[in-house]
């Protein structure tokens, strides 16, 4: 029997990609981040009513036990069901997930010197469920229409009753949970239909790659939301949710939910570098556990054709014309613009994650497109001190006490917006606390030993005046004594 | 003497009320939103109502009616440009003077800054997500008080309102699509029809005057907001609905005619 991915079920595999701004390439990292995540690429053409929803299937079990079925408001005509290049994803991932920027001090006693680097932090998904029991009777339900699309069958089926549409699902290989009629009902009475997808091995051995493609639905419908209950009838526990929204006039936000940003532009301890994916993954932790019935933005960038700044500091390249048009991107131009832009027309990208059970979200997702066209991406930022290998500079000592200053700061910062506990990072501390007590040490000693001033590179004004006092006063003694004596 | 009169005015109430539930926005839900835009706003309709004081000769108690239209758009309109706030400012209390019909004004004055700003600028918005579920709690301690501390039988307008939108959503979601309770009750978490409920739809100057027509009134706006959310899935439908009903004032009010609402009668009952 077909498992079945409701949308939307999941697993998860976590890269770190990274690329410069202003700098180079960094570092690159696999690994788990969020468990069962789903993600999804929504555009829509508000003056159209036009939603195209591309739904990522990083399914990583047997293919032919693969089955997904989607509420869609309209019968699908076969034109507008599509698979797409799984990249699509991983390049808008890439583009607007969450970003470590690296600065550089310059050393307090020499030429500027100023390097950056960032490396970004990605995600994606996967996932499943269980069983149910055979039943013969399916009435009321109807094959709408039947297509063969990559390497996936797809029928459209209407229903008229909860139990019939259960049936014939379970009958036909679908594997769908326990829990999910009382789901079901909603939709067949909101005259919703259901798309179904098997995977045909035959088509998929004739083509190239060991994946499942990712599926692309396009329909007319004044609906901007994404079904999300259906997943959660039988699910345990949290599953994450990353959406992009192309979108025409700004930020998308969820209209039923509150929407939040997340934390960003933070500066924090430089210890986090190399585990920037576990540092992320324990500051959406804690915001999540604080609002657990929010929506969360991490990148919100307006991609107007004129606007020349797509990013910054950029991840990737931002998203090329091709790949809007991949995405559902239906309204903009293709044409090369002098602001680096291979399209022309109105374009704004938001990309919302969000942690869903059924007790914090007994709705589907309601989105609405604001006039917001508000930059904002999740950026934390790491600040290098400056390496100095000759400390008897005078700047020194202040430019250690600044440092120290700014590592209490971003240790304070840490544990404003993670779990994690200063306590176990008092070495980051204690490092410059180390150096600056024994330059003091030193300058103190400087200050107690014989003619100070010549241990210093740099005479000080006051003390100029002070010994040319000295010898005025001195000469004048000598002077008046030798005129004196000269009188005698 | 006058102290006492203007304390016992239910403007001060609704003034400390939507104040109180602004700093709640600022510092628990993380309202993006300037001290600049807050400044501005309240800069905007003082000045507007002031002049409207000079030249129609009234009393300076009516700037608390400023106060309070500022709260509003502060609360419930969001824009990206410092203009289109001032737009709306001067939008909010202009029509006040400017568009009246026996002695009434037409349009809620919030309502109307929204509106026209939404419609004229292509800048501004509403966020009905902006509110927290943890809102609820501090909005239905507000307007129970409400509730208690005022005589404005205006309420009655929220309350039909609410009642009525309430019933239609049940037997729709609940009854008839049998999406479970918890649901329905969702929908009316948002801080956005709350505070419609009591701060927009149930202002005595621009509802109609009779009790019998404001509950009539009421019920027609929950019932086209109904259609319109459920079946358009237009979020912010009641303040769309609002404007558009606005103009039916004078009518209903010719149907049945009561006097005219003045603040001033509250306090002297």
């Amino acid at each position: 029997m077909k498992k079945t991915n409701l949308l939307f079920g999941t697993l998860t595999a976590f890269t770190i990609s990274a690329n410069a701004f202003c700098g180079f390439y960094v570092a690159k990292a696999d690994g788990n981040l969020f468990n069962k995540s789903s993600q999804v690429i929504l555009a829509r053409n508000s003056e159209t009513n036009r939603n195209t929803i591309t739904m990522a299937n990083d399914y990583q079990g047997d293919f032919s036990e693969f089955a997904m079925v989607v509420p869609v408001p309209v019968i699908l005509k076969k034109n507008e069901i599509k698979v797409v290049q799984k990249d699509l994803f991983e390049r808008f991932d890439s583009y607007s997930a969450p970003r470590l920027a690296e600065y550089f001090d310059r050393n307090p006693c020499y030429q500027e010197r100023k390097r950056y680097k960032n490396f970004a932090m990605t995600d994606s998904n996967l996932k499943i469920f269980e069983k149910v029991t055979m039943n013969n009777k399916y009435e009321g339900v109807k094959i709408e229409a039947k297509y063969e699309i990559g390497e996936y069958d797809i029928l459209i089926l209407s229903a008229t009753e909860s139990n019939g549409l259960k049936n014939w699902l379970t009958n036909n290989d679908y594997k769908i949970p326990s829990g999910a009629d009382e789901v079901l009902t909603p939709y067949i009475k909101d005259n919703m239909k259901f798309f179904v997808a098997k995977v045909n091995t035959t088509r998929l051995n004739q083509r190239r790659g060991n994946y499942l493609s990712p599926i692309q639905i396009s329909f007319t419908h004044k609906k901007f939301m994404l079904p999300i209950r259906l997943g959660m009838a039988n699910a345990k526990g949290t599953q994450d949710l990353i959406v992009y929204t192309l979108t025409q006039n700004g930020r998308v936000e969820t209209s039923n939910y509150q929407t939040q940003e997340m934390p960003s532009n933070q500066k924090i301890p430089l210890f986090v570098e190399g585990v920037f994916g576990d540092f992320y993954k324990s500051v959406y932790s804690k915001k999540w556990t604080n609002n657990k019935s929010s929506v969360f933005v991490e990148y919100a960038w307006d991609l107007d054709g004129k606007n020349f700044t797509k990013c910054d500091p950029c991840n990737t390249t931002p998203p090329a014309s091709q790949e809007l048009l991949n995405a559902g991107v239906d309204w903009l131009k293709i044409k090369q613009n002098k602001w680096g832009a291979d399209y022309q027309g109105d374009l704004h990208f938001t990309r919302l994650h969000l942690r869903y059970d059924r007790e914090h979200f007994p709705q589907d997702l309601a989105f609405t497109e604001t006039k917001n066209k508000q930059n904002f991406q999740c950026r934390y930022v790491l600040t290098h001190p400056a390496r100095i290998s000759d400390e008897t500079c005078d700047q020194v000592l202040p430019y250690y006490k600044n440092v120290q200053k700014r590592r209490g700061d971003e240790m304070n910062n840490l544990t404003d917006i993670t779990w994690w506990e200063a306590d176990r990072y008092q070495a980051y501390l204690k490092k410059y606390k180390t150096k600056i007590a024994s330059l003091e040490v030193q300058e103190e000693e400087n200050k107690n030993s014989f003619l100070p001033v010549f241990t210093k590179k740099n005479i000080s004004p006051q003390l100029l005046i002070f010994s040319a006092g000295i010898l005025f006063s001195l000469c004048s003694i000598f002077g008046v004594a030798f005129i004196k004596k000269k009188q005698l | 003497m006058h102290l006492k009169y203007s304390l016992k005015d239910p403007r001060f109430f609704q003034i400390t009320f939507l104040g109180s539930f602004l700093i709640f926005g600022l510092c628990f839900l993380e309202w993006q939103i300037s001290i600049q835009v807050i400044l501005v706003i309240f800069l905007t309709v003082a000045a507007t109502q002031s002049l409207a004081i000079i030249k129609y000769k009234l009393t300076y108690q009516s700037i608390l009616s400023a106060i309070i239209s500022g709260l509003g758009l502060v609360l419930l309109l969001r824009a990206n440009e410092i203009s289109t706030y001032i737009l709306a400012g001067v939008l909010s209390i202009a029509p006040k003077f400017l568009i009246r019909y026996k002695g009434k004004h037409i349009f809620n004055p919030v309502n109307f800054g929204i509106i026209i700003a939404i419609l004229i600028t292509d800048d501004a918005w509403i966020s009905p997500g902006q509110w927290g579920s943890t809102s609820n709690y501090l909005l239905g301690i507000g307007v129970f008080s409400w509730l208690v501390l005022t005589k404005v039988k205006q309420l009655i307008n929220g309350l039909v309102f609410l009642g009525t939108l309430f019933i239609l959503e049940t037997c729709y979601l609940n009854f008839y699509l049998e999406w479970p309770i918890g649901f329905v009750f969702h929908k009316f978490t948002s801080g956005s029809l709350l505070l419609f409920s009591f701060f927009m739809i149930t202002d005595p100057r621009t509802t109609p005057k009779h009790i019998t027509t404001r509950a009539i009134w009421a019920s027609i706006v929950a019932i086209i907001s109904f259609y319109l959310m459920e079946f358009q899935y237009l979020a912010s439908a009641p303040f769309w609905v609002l404007f558009c009903i606005s103009p039916l004032t004078p009518f209903l009010d010719s149907i049945h005619n009561s006097k005219n609402f003045n603040w001033k009668q509250t306090i002297n009952n």
